[in-house]
């Protein structure tokens, strides 16, 4: 029965407390272009999580097998598999999301919460909590999207999910869709995020950039720590 | 291509296609490594040398291998493999001969294996060379090197815009990663004003 | 000694092998999956470029078939009724946008006026200047009542004589610029077309 609570925190946990885009900050890339409407940017999580179930299981059963020295070529090998596959399967049943995510599809496979997790999680633990872990990874890198998307759209095009809104709608603020207004929302979502952390005095997880192999010459990692 | 056309791909890359700025490619680094001038320029050195160099081989490898047997399908796999594999090559060649060279280096080419805009570039290049059949291999290779310079370009001016940002007086909840964002934010309305300018100027 | 080397002989190949398994299963796997998202994937630019041929086609529109043409920037297609008669023609071009090509569809009648246009791919331009370009609003203005040599925005109207001036989206002349660009190459299109099928 102990096994049980921790299952279902391996899911919960990337949603608020880990989430990978706010508090850990993974995966900018994706999170500044796809996410001028909310559209794209469920479908670029439902991509990504997608990627991060599967990666997650097949490098979780194959943690065994692969030999040490070679496990970083072996992981982006499987997760580059498994997004080629979900870029031919949005480009055949859903062609006009391949169109707006365009370059940003393929490029999921260099977005550091899939390797991150591969790398910290899912090499190191049974196949079912990794698929979980993969699983709530991805809700809440999906969530953190739709946020910005909202914000984004609303302000910036007066509509949301591509339905014009009422008032918001007649006099947009173009600037929140551009690249600018990007680094403003996600900016201001993290110090909202940061405000939340201090206030209820939740203990904030170290920067998920320990697998990444940035880590040393980052100074993100380093920034967390301080302001927090 | 002419020269001239050349030129204005290089320019494009730089100004009004900036991968950091505009498209959003290698916010990582951006972010992280930007926070001294010297870090900046070591870090946007390696990532353009990677970039050409990635660009000189899979281009090829895309045009002359993949694509006439029909196995486009596998470019995200081989691209990959191929960067990760060339960044290692690099490593190794740097380390046994180029000490200077690897000293100043060495330490950002592991990063730029996972890096976007590296595998951004790539992929661009041919998408572009697929809708305009003028745009080929002399021009890849161009429009990656202005890319690395575009690069370049962002980072540098960010890092001058780093060390002033020490030395505000920030609200608590804005220090660090927050307030840097909205920092980038501004140095991006700037590169909006560049919209155009290329086709204006040739 | 011996058993020393071997096992480092071992210790090398083992990550080799591998590597080489996954790479192997990998490439296997997307070609399967490559062959059977082949057909959808057909399926589904053809069913694009249909509807947007369809928006800028008139209503009577049985079918449609392609043409060879010398261009090979710009695909031409003649649309006949259900009795077989050429009743217009639709003509897809690109041009070079503000973030990247625009791809457009033109409907043009057998007298050679602009019935309709539509912008089918602008996904690479700004959300709320440049991608209002494919909106009514503006591309209503190509379809006037008579055979024009070309169209041109507003700016551009004394460095280009006879064309037809449209007015741009605000704030997108760049965008707009291509999407008149391609309009007037449909129309070139057209003509070469035509004077072919007439020969």
């Amino acid at each position: 029965m102990s096994e049980q609570k921790p299952l279902y925190r391996e899911f919960t946990k990337g949603i608020i407390k880990e989430n990978p885009v706010l508090c850990l900050v993974l995966g900018t890339c994706p999170t500044l272009a796809v996410t001028t409407g909310v559209k794209s940017a469920l479908g670029m999580g439902a991509a990504a999580t997608i990627v991060l179930v599967c990666s997650n299981s097949v490098i979780s059963l194959l943690r065994r097998v692969i030999p040490e020295r070679v496990r970083i070529p072996c992981y982006i090998t499987v997760i580059a598999a498994f997004v080629t596959v979900v870029q031919m399967l949005v480009k055949a049943y859903a062609p006009s999301l391949d169109k707006a995510l365009g370059v940003y599809l393929p490029l999921i496979v260099v977005n550091c919460i899939i390797l991150g997790r591969a790398e910290m999680f899912a090499s190191k633990h049974p196949v079912l909590p990794s698929a979980l872990d993969g699983l709530g990874m991805g809700v809440g890198f999906t969530a953190a999207l739709v946020l910005m998307g909202t914000i984004r759209e609303v302000l910036g095009a007066g509509s949301w999910f591509g339905l014009r809104l009422p008032l918001a709608g007649s006099h947009p603020i173009l600037i929140f869709l551009m690249p600018p207004g990007g680094f403003f929302v996600f900016g201001m979502l993290m110090a909202a995020a940061n405000r939340l952390n201090t206030r209820s005095r939740r203990h904030t997880p170290e920067s998920g950039c320990a697998a990444c192999p940035m880590n040393e010459a980052c100074a993100k990692a380093h920034e967390k720590k301080e302001c927090t | 291509m002419s020269a001239t056309q050349l030129l204005g791909v290089f320019l494009a890359a730089i100004l009004t296609e900036n991968y950091i700025l505009c498209k959003f490619f290698g916010i990582c680094p951006f972010l992280g490594v930007s926070k001294k001038l010297d870090t900046a320029l070591g870090m946007s050195a390696a990532v353009t040398f990677v970039m050409v160099l990635a660009t000189a081989v899979t281009w090829p490898i895309y045009t002359y291998v993949l694509l006439p047997n029909g196995m486009d399908y596998l470019q995200t796999l081989v691209f990959i493999l191929v960067i990760a594999g060339l960044v290692q090559l690099v490593e190794i060649i740097l380390k046994k001969y180029m000490h200077r060279l690897y000293a100043a280096l060495g330490i950002y080419l592991p990063l730029i294996t996972t890096n976007c805009a590296v595998l951004g570039v790539t992929m661009l290049v041919l998408d572009k060379g697929a809708q305009d059949s003028s745009f080929g291999y002399a021009a890849s290779l161009v429009n990656a090197f202005g890319a690395g310079i575009g690069f370049l370009v962002a980072m540098v001016m960010f890092a001058g815009v780093r060390e002033r940002l020490e030395a505000a007086d920030i609200p608590q909840s804005l220090k660090g990663l927050p307030i840097t964002l909205v920092a980038a934010s501004l140095v991006a309305c700037s590169f909006l004003g560049f919209g155009g300018i290329v086709d204006g100027l040739l | 000694m011996k058993k020393h080397s071997e096992r480092s002989v071992f210790r090398v190949l083992s990550p080799v092998a591998a590597l080489l398994c996954v790479c192997t299963v990998s490439a296997a796997l997307l070609a399967g999956a490559s062959e059977i998202t082949r057909e959808p994937i057909n399926e589904a630019q053809r069913q694009t470029q249909l509807a947007s041929m369809m928006a800028v086609l008139p209503p009577e529109t049985a079918d449609c078939e392609k043409m060879s043409i010398p261009d090979s920037s710009a695909e031409c297609f003649r649309a006949v009724d259900r009795d077989g008669k050429t009743i217009a023609y639709a003509v897809s071009s690109s041009a070079g946008g503000y973030g990247g090509r625009i791809s457009v569809m033109t409907g043009i009648g057998t007298d050679g006026c602009v019935l309709a246009v539509s912008v089918y791919d602008n996904s690479t331009e700004t959300p709320g200047l440049g991608a209002k370009t494919s909106e009514p609003e503006f591309t209503s203005q190509f379809a006037v009542n008579k055979a024009v040599p070309g169209f041109c925005v507003t700016k551009d109207a004394p460095v280009n004589d006879g064309f037809e001036t449209i007015d741009a989206v605000t704030g997108a002349t760049i965008s707009s610029r291509a999407v008149a660009s391609c309009v007037t190459h449909a129309v070139e299109v057209y003509k070469q077309a035509t004077e072919e099928n007439d020969e």
